[in-house]
C-alpha cells in the first residue's frame, strides 16, 4: 500500500493512501465529502492520456487513509496536504478540490502559499463560506450542516473495518490539542468546517473521549480483553505511555474491567461494566432460575472438547450462536439446545 | 447471532457487521475461546471474586449499566444493590436496550461514559 505518514496518534501513525501516477505536469486531486479518491476516477485516465502526473489521495478518515480521531480541522489538512507535495517533491502543481477539497485547498494557499503551485481549480466551492447567510445566499442552511454534521459519526462508522480487523485500542483519555478546529468553524471568510465541529463535542472542549461514539470500540475492546490476561492490559497500557486509565468493557471485557480496578487500583481511574454482575456473585447466587436461565455457563464451562465437539456437531449454525451464550435471556423459557 | 441480540436494534447493525459477527461464531477457535472463557468464570475467575469479596472493594468510580430487558434484572430483584458492596462509588442503570448497549445505544452509553470521565482530573497535554 502507497502511503504518506502525515502525523501520529499516541501510538500509531496517521497514514494516508496516495497515489502518485504517470508523468508531466503534476495535477493533485482533492475529492468531496463523503467520497474518497476513488472518485476520481473518470479524471485519472483523461489526465494521464493528456500527459499529466496525477496525484490523488484518501483525506484523513476517509476512503483507505487512517481514521484518527482529531485533526479534521482545514489548518490539519491543509498541513496533511503540504506534507504530501513535500513527501512526493511535487513543484509547479495544478491543485484541484471539488467540495470539501476546496476548503483544505483554500488553506492551503492562505497558509503555505503558492510556491509550489502552477495553479488552482475550485469545482463546487466551499470558500468563502458554506453556510448560508445574507452575503452568501447560495450556501446552505442549519439543517443541511446539521445533516452534515450527524452524518459523519455513521459515515465513519461505516467506512470502518469489521471489529475483528478493527484496531484494538482500549478506551482511553485523549491527550490531544484543545479543540481549535470550532474557532475556526465560526471564522468569518473562512471555508466552514462542517466536517469538523461534529467532532468537536460538548464541554470546554479541554478534554474528550476518543471516539466515545463509536460502538465498535466497545466490542473491539471486549475482544482484546478476551484475548489479553488483564495484568498484561495495564502493561500494555504503561507501555503506551499511560500511567492511569479508565476502563470500559461490555460481558467478558466488563468483568476485566472491574477485576483490573481490583488488581491494579493504582492504575485504574474509573470502571464502566456493561450487562454484567461480578462473576463470584453470579455463582454466589446461583439457583434453579439461574441454570435454567444461564444454562450455558454451566455447559460451555464443561471440560473440553464436550462443548466444542457438541457446538461443531449442531446442524444448524443458529445453535452455535445460542450457545455461545451473550447472558442475554431467550425470548421464551425452556430454550433448547438445537434451535 | 440474532439469538444473541445482535441486530435488534433497527439501524445499527450494518449488514457487514452482522457477517462479521457470523463469521466469528462459525469459526471453531472462536467457539473454543468462549469456553475456556466461560470454564475460567466457572474456576478461576470465581476463586478471584470470592477471595476479594467482603474484604477488597473497588476505590475509583465505577459505572454499571445493563439491559432492562435482559436477564440481569431476571435473576436479581435489585441489580445495582448486587454492585454496591464491590465498590466505595458505584453509579447505575438498566438501559432499554438488549445485551449489546454499546450497539443498541451507543448515544446513551457514550453520554453515560463522558459523564463518568468527566469527573476525572483534566490531563491535557500538548502534542
Amino acid at each position: 500500500v502507497n502511503t504518506v505518514t502525515v502525523g501520529r496518534e499516541n501510538s500509531q501513525p496517521i497514514e494516508l493512501y496516495v497515489e502518485d501516477l504517470g508523468s508531466g505536469p503534476p495535477v493533485v486531486l482533492l475529492h468531496g465529502w463523503p467520497l474518497d479518491g476513488r472518485s476520481w476516477e473518470p479524471q485519472i485516465h483523461a489526465l494521464l492520456a493528456a500527459g499529466h502526473r496525477v496525484i490523488n489521495y484518501d483525506r484523513r478518515g476517509f476512503g483507505r487513509s487512517s481514521r484518527p480521531a482529531a485533526g479534521y480541522d482545514f489548518d490539519t489538512l491543509a498541513a496533511d496536504l503540504d506534507t504530501v507535495l513535500t513527501e512526493l517533491d511535487v513543484h509547479d502543481a495544478t491543485l484541484v478540490g471539488f467540495s470539501l477539497g476546496t476548503g483544505e485547498l483554500s488553506r492551503y494557499i492562505g497558509t503555505h502559499g503558492t510556491e509550489r503551485l502552477a495553479g488552482c481549480v475550485f469545482i463546487e466551492s466551499l470558500a468563502p463560506s458554506f453556510v448560508k447567510s445574507v452575503d452568501n445566499p447560495g450556501g446552505v442552511d442549519e439543517a443541511g450542516v446539521a445533516g452534515v454534521q450527524e452524518a459523519i459519526p455513521l459515515h465513519r462508522r461505516a467506512g470502518a473495518p469489521a471489529p475483528r480487523r478493527a484496531p484494538r485500542r482500549p478506551l482511553r483519555r485523549d491527550r490531544g490539542r484543545p479543540a481549535r478546529h470550532v474557532r475556526h468553524a465560526r471564522g468569518r471568510g473562512q471555508p466552514r468546517a462542517a466536517l469538523v465541529s461534529a467532532r468537536a463535542g460538548p464541554g470546554n472542549g479541554r478534554r474528550r473521549v476518543a471516539r466515545h461514539a463509536d460502538a465498535t470500540m466497545f466490542e473491539a475492546f471486549a475482544e482484546q480483553a478476551v484475548e489479553t490476561p488483564r495484568g498484561r492490559v495495564a502493561v500494555r497500557m504503561a507501555a503506551l505511555g499511560h500511567e492511569r486509565f479508565a476502563v470500559a468493557g461490555h460481558d467478558r471485557g466488563g468483568r476485566v474491567a472491574y477485576r483490573m480496578a481490583l488488581d491494579h487500583p493504582e492504575t485504574v481511574a474509573a470502571v464502566a461494566a456493561l450487562d454484567v454482575v461480578p462473576t463470584g456473585e453470579v455463582w454466589a447466587r446461583a439457583d434453579a432460575g439461574l441454570a435454567m436461565l444461564y444454562w450455558h455457563w454451566a455447559f460451555l464451562a464443561q471440560p473440553a472438547p464436550l462443548p466444542e465437539r457438541l457446538i461443531a456437531a449442531a446442524p444448524a449454525r443458529s445453535s452455535t450462536s445460542t450457545c455461545a451464550g451473550s447472558g442475554s435471556a431467550p425470548r421464551r423459557g425452556g430454550t433448547r439446545w438445537s434451535s | 447471532v440474532r439469538r444473541l441480540g445482535l441486530g435488534a436494534a433497527a439501524g445499527r447493525y450494518p449488514l457487514e457487521l452482522m457477517t462479521a459477527y457470523r463469521r466469528l461464531l462459525d469459526d471453531a477457535s472462536t467457539v473454543e475461546a468462549i469456553c475456556e472463557d466461560y470454564r475460567a468464570g466457572a474456576t478461576i475467575d470465581r476463586e478471584h471474586d470470592d477471595a476479594d469479596r467482603g474484604r477488597r472493594r473497588i476505590e475509583c468510580p465505577v459505572l454499571v449499566l445493563w439491559s432492562a430487558r435482559s436477564a440481569l434484572p431476571r435473576l436479581y430483584d435489585d441489580v445495582f444493590g448486587v454492585w454496591r458492596p464491590w465498590a466505595r462509588e458505584v453509579r447505575g442503570r438498566g438501559l432499554d436496550a438488549g445485551h449489546f448497549l454499546a450497539e443498541d445505544e451507543p448515544e446513551t452509553a457514550a453520554h453515560e461514559l463522558t459523564a463518568l470521565l468527566d469527573r476525572l482530573p483534566t490531563h491535557v497535554t500538548e502534542v
